[in-house]
């Protein structure tokens, strides 16, 4: 009750759980909800303009563009969640332990870290989704590692104000492992941090997911897809805009909506 | 300058914070003056106001503080109204501040020199050479070895003491008519506080300026000022002249304050300590703010809020009873029946000393080396020493002796270079987490900040209960038989179990912490200042709680502290530290009485001199001034 009425405070708060909320609803229910089957081709009406039959137009194919934005919804999110999930599991188990342990594990873990970050995640990416072949579990895979030294980083120096409290030197001597002091006394303490650091890591995730797609390592055609459609559009964003503005607006509603919450998560 | 009036006056001010919970009074109707040359006290405890009022006068309030009344004249100007613009001369010229924690007011990316060379340029508008010439003089006028060289160096290069001496010489550059001392000395070590306390005493002989003086340590008001004024949950109780307020009180709460302490000198087998009951619930609306914790509290205590009313012949006392406060007489607190009680427990000592064959804890040649920046710092060298069943050693240094280090070796905490840790004839030179269940178990500590000592993501119920289980506790099926026997001897209430840790006062915490500890039925416990963070009402009782546990359980306790009054009153033997090394290790009552090391000798008098308690010497023109708090109507 009382987090509903502070949101009355924020109207943007309010607004951008209200994106999200729609969006995850379409990413459910779309079958329901779509006029037109996504891959549905209509050759005779192609690159007709937004109207009442088709709400967005239609793309080189004569495929319904709204009902492809919606189609496209899943993926995404799917692979974006998964990949941020993984990605901050991976990250906060290497900040907790090299926060903790200190000394060699905290220096190999975390110059391992700068080294993998001294490269741009979409190269890295594209190398190795390249050689791995395109699918979606590769996709998860690959962001979620890309992701996961920001995460590491944040959380070790978050861990690292805890560490010396007398709780843990309390724990030590009560001889628990350091699995559980990990785990159990420290973890619970930066919960407030990880859930800002996923929200962050999500938004990226998605723009990682849409440019991947974009460069055709990700979701694989003829699958509705938002940074697929954008490439696929770009040929003829000049006779056709709303091929290339449909999907770029739907991946940004989501970036942006997600960042707002992060924002308020974080004051 | 003028005689005339006060150049401090704060009339009927009130402070209040904006918090979560709503707007929470921090000051309410504080009246005080200051007439130039005169240093007037202000005591309390945390929460009692005082830094707020010292923020307050200075228009320093953080943002979610707000001055809701009253007014704060300075000479003849009220500060409330002005803006940030016309308060920043006056701040700079006229009215300087010293706040507890030295690192923080200086600038450590600037050279000492210059940080006080800067107010004679931007307020003087002198060039480099002057200004320069005019800060050594102010550096050696604190009292700092060789001016000209310490101009040139960093913050970092210099020990608290002396970076204290630089904030004091910065505070103290325009010559300004009112300083205001917010616990000058606290974190500083006891050596240190009383040469800083000396060169206030030095420098009131050479300014004239107003001081206020803010403190929780009694001793040292007293021994700076001539008035004080005791503020309680932002109101003032008592005020009136030092020597009088704190020989013969007239309010409850003053005389409490004074009955808490640890009497220097005095042991725990001739005294006990007189807690003033826990501050935890607050009064009902309209009554006296202390009667719940009041000893001489009365049904019209809960019905009506008492005034300042004129007591004795200096004083003012918040109490509708402060005649028979005073009439009940000075808390029976005196060097003079200590050095008795010395005597008398010294002989009890000496047979516990020499009992070394079933000793409970034997350390042999305990050694730590740290490695900092390439060089070895011997944090212990070959450390030894015996503690016999039952026994309290305390171990006593300044910071940097190393005996937080020598604590966490015997601990498990820390992996000593050389040397053995024996426990019950049981070698367990290792860490913690390699020695038996048996070992820890009969090993446990209790640290020095309460809000560390639990984990402020699990309940107090959570926290008790993994302690008993990782540690094989007795039956698990009488857990919870045993959880509630034990919060009864900590004086805590059932419902405490379900709270979390930041619901609790810092006394609460440090109580569930020493459950924590006395729930396996331990041997030996460390405590590690275990009392340094907490109000000194709240000590007494927290030390009365661990002599209690200690005689019941029969165990023995290494008790660490830089309060050498705790530590005489506990200790039965004692382990002076210095730079590492033992200095000295005897019977409690030898060490105090005739100490055979120059450091001990040192160390003991600092303190001596603090609770001398004269007033240091005043200047030379003491002004009459019409200073006395006005009486608010008792309606």
């Amino acid at each position: 009750m009382r987090h509903v009425r502070a949101l009355r405070h924020s109207p943007g708060v309010a607004m951008a759980l209200l994106v999200l909320l729609v969006w995850v609803v379409i990413a459910v229910f779309w079958p329901q909800l779509v006029p037109y089957g996504p891959t549905e081709q209509e050759l005779t009406s192609r690159y007709e303009p937004p109207s009442a039959q088709h709400w967005l137009g239609t793309d080189n194919l004569g495929r319904d563009i709204f009902s492809r934005i919606l189609a496209g919804s899943r993926s995404v999110l799917i692979v974006s969640v998964a990949s941020t999930t993984l990605g901050v599991a991976i990250g906060t188990a290497i900040g907790l332990c090299a926060a903790f342990y200190r000394g060699k594990v905290d220096e190999l873990l975390m110059r391992s870290l700068d080294l993998l970050m001294a490269f741009p995640i979409i190269v890295i990416a594209s190398v190795v989704l390249a050689m791995l072949g395109p699918s979606r579990l590769n996709l998860v895979v690959v962001i979620a590692v890309m992701l996961a030294p920001y995460n590491a980083r944040v959380v070790r120096s978050a861990v690292l104000s805890w560490r010396d409290r007398d709780f843990v030197a309390a724990a030590r001597m009560r001889g628990e492992s350091g699995a559980f002091i990990l785990f159990r006394e420290l973890l619970p303490n930066i919960v407030g941090t990880l859930n800002v650091e996923y929200t962050l890591r999500l938004a990226l995730s998605i723009f990682a997911v849409a440019t991947l797609s974009f460069l055709g390592f990700g979701i694989q055609p003829p699958t509705p897809d938002w940074g697929l459609m954008v490439s696929e559009g770009r040929p003829f964003y000049q006779i056709a805009p709303w091929v290339v503005v449909a999907p770029a607006a739907a991946i940004a509603s989501l970036i942006v909506a997600i960042n707002v919450v992060a924002q308020k998560l974080r004051s | 300058m003028t005689e005339a009036g006060p150049v401090l006056q704060v009339e009927d001010l009130s402070v209040d914070y904006r918090t979560g919970a709503g707007l929470v009074a921090a000051i309410r109707g504080v009246s005080l003056a200051i007439a130039s040359g005169e240093a007037v006290g202000l005591v309390g405890e945390s929460g009692s106001g005082k830094t707020t009022l010292g923020m307050a006068i200075m228009r320093y309030l953080p943002a979610n503080g707000q001055i809701t009344g009253g007014c704060i004249r300075y000479q003849d100007t009220d500060l409330v109204p002005l803006t940030q613009r016309e308060l920043s001369r006056i701040r700079g010229n006229h009215i300087a501040m010293v706040y507890q924690d030295p690192s923080g007011a200086l600038n450590p990316s600037l050279r000492a020199g210059e940080q006080i060379a800067e107010v004679y340029r931007a307020h003087l508008g002198l060039n480099r050479d002057e200004a320069r010439g005019r800060a050594e003089g102010m550096l050696e006028l604190v009292g700092l070895p060789e001016p000209h060289r310490a101009y040139d160096r960093y913050p970092h290069q210099f020990s608290g003491g002396q970076k204290q001496r630089i904030v004091i010489s910065m505070a103290l550059a325009m010559d300004p008519n009112l300083l205001i001392l917010d616990e000058p000395t606290t974190g500083l070590d006891v050596t240190v506080e009383s040469d800083i306390m000396q060169l206030f005493a030095d420098l009131r002989a050479k300014t004239s300026a107003a001081i206020l003086f803010i403190s929780h340590d009694i001793g040292l008001v007293a021994s700076v000022c001539e008035r004080v004024g005791v503020l309680y949950r932002g109101e003032l109780v008592e005020t009136g002249d030092t020597e009088g307020v704190f020989t013969h009180p007239t309010n409850p709460y003053t005389r409490g304050l004074l009955a808490c302490r640890v009497p220097p000198g005095v042991s725990k087998d001739s005294r006990r300590l007189e807690p003033l009951p826990s501050g935890d619930t607050d009064a009902p609306v309209g009554a006296c703010l202390f009667e719940p914790r009041c000893a001489f509290r009365k049904p019209r205590c809960r019905e009506q809020h008492p005034a300042l009313y004129p007591a004795g012949s200096s004083q003012h006392s918040r109490c509708f009873f402060h005649e028979e406060v005073a009439r009940a007489g000075p808390p029976t607190v005196t060097a003079s029946d200590g050095r008795a009680a010395v005597t008398g427990d010294g002989a009890a000592t000496g047979d516990g000393a020499a009992a070394g064959d079933g000793a409970l804890l034997e350390v042999r040649g305990l050694r730590k080396v740290f490695r900092a920046q390439g060089r070895d710092l011997v944090a212990v060298a070959d450390a030894a020493f015996t503690l016999g069943p039952g026994r309290i050693l305390g171990i006593v240094g300044e910071s940097g002796s190393g005996k937080t280090t020598l604590a966490r070796m015997i601990a498990g905490l820390e992996v000593p270079d050389d040397g053995e840790v024996i426990l019950s004839g049981v070698d367990v030179t290792k860490p913690a987490n390699k020695r038996s269940v048996a070992s820890r178990r009969s090993l446990q500590m209790v640290f020095q900040h309460p809000d560390g000592t639990l984990n402020p993501s699990h309940r107090i119920r959570q926290i008790l209960r993994r302690q008993m289980r990782k540690l094989d506790a007795g039956d698990v099926a009488r857990h919870d038989e045993t959880l509630a026997e034990l919060l009864r001897a900590v004086q805590l209430a059932p419902e405490h179990l379900d709270a979390r840790p930041r619901e609790l006062s810092g006394g609460q915490q440090q109580r569930v912490a020493i459950a924590r500890a006395f729930c396996t039925g331990p041997q030996l416990v460390i405590l590690d200042e275990p009392t340094s963070s907490l109000d000194v009402s709240v000590q007494a009782a927290i030390l009365n709680l661990l002599i209690d546990l200690q005689r019941r359980e029969q165990a023995s306790y290494l008790l660490i502290s830089h309060d050498l009054a705790v530590v005489r009153y506990l200790a039965d033997e004692i382990l002076v530290m210095h730079d590492g090394e033992i200095v000295e290790y005897g019977p409690a009552a030898d060490v105090f009485e005739s100490p055979q090391d120059p450091y001990t000798r040192t160390l003991l008098s600092a303190v001596t001199a603090r609770v001398g308690q004269a007033p240091l010497a005043a200047p030379a023109t003491q002004p009459e001034t019409a200073d006395e708090p006005r009486m608010p109507d008792p309606a």
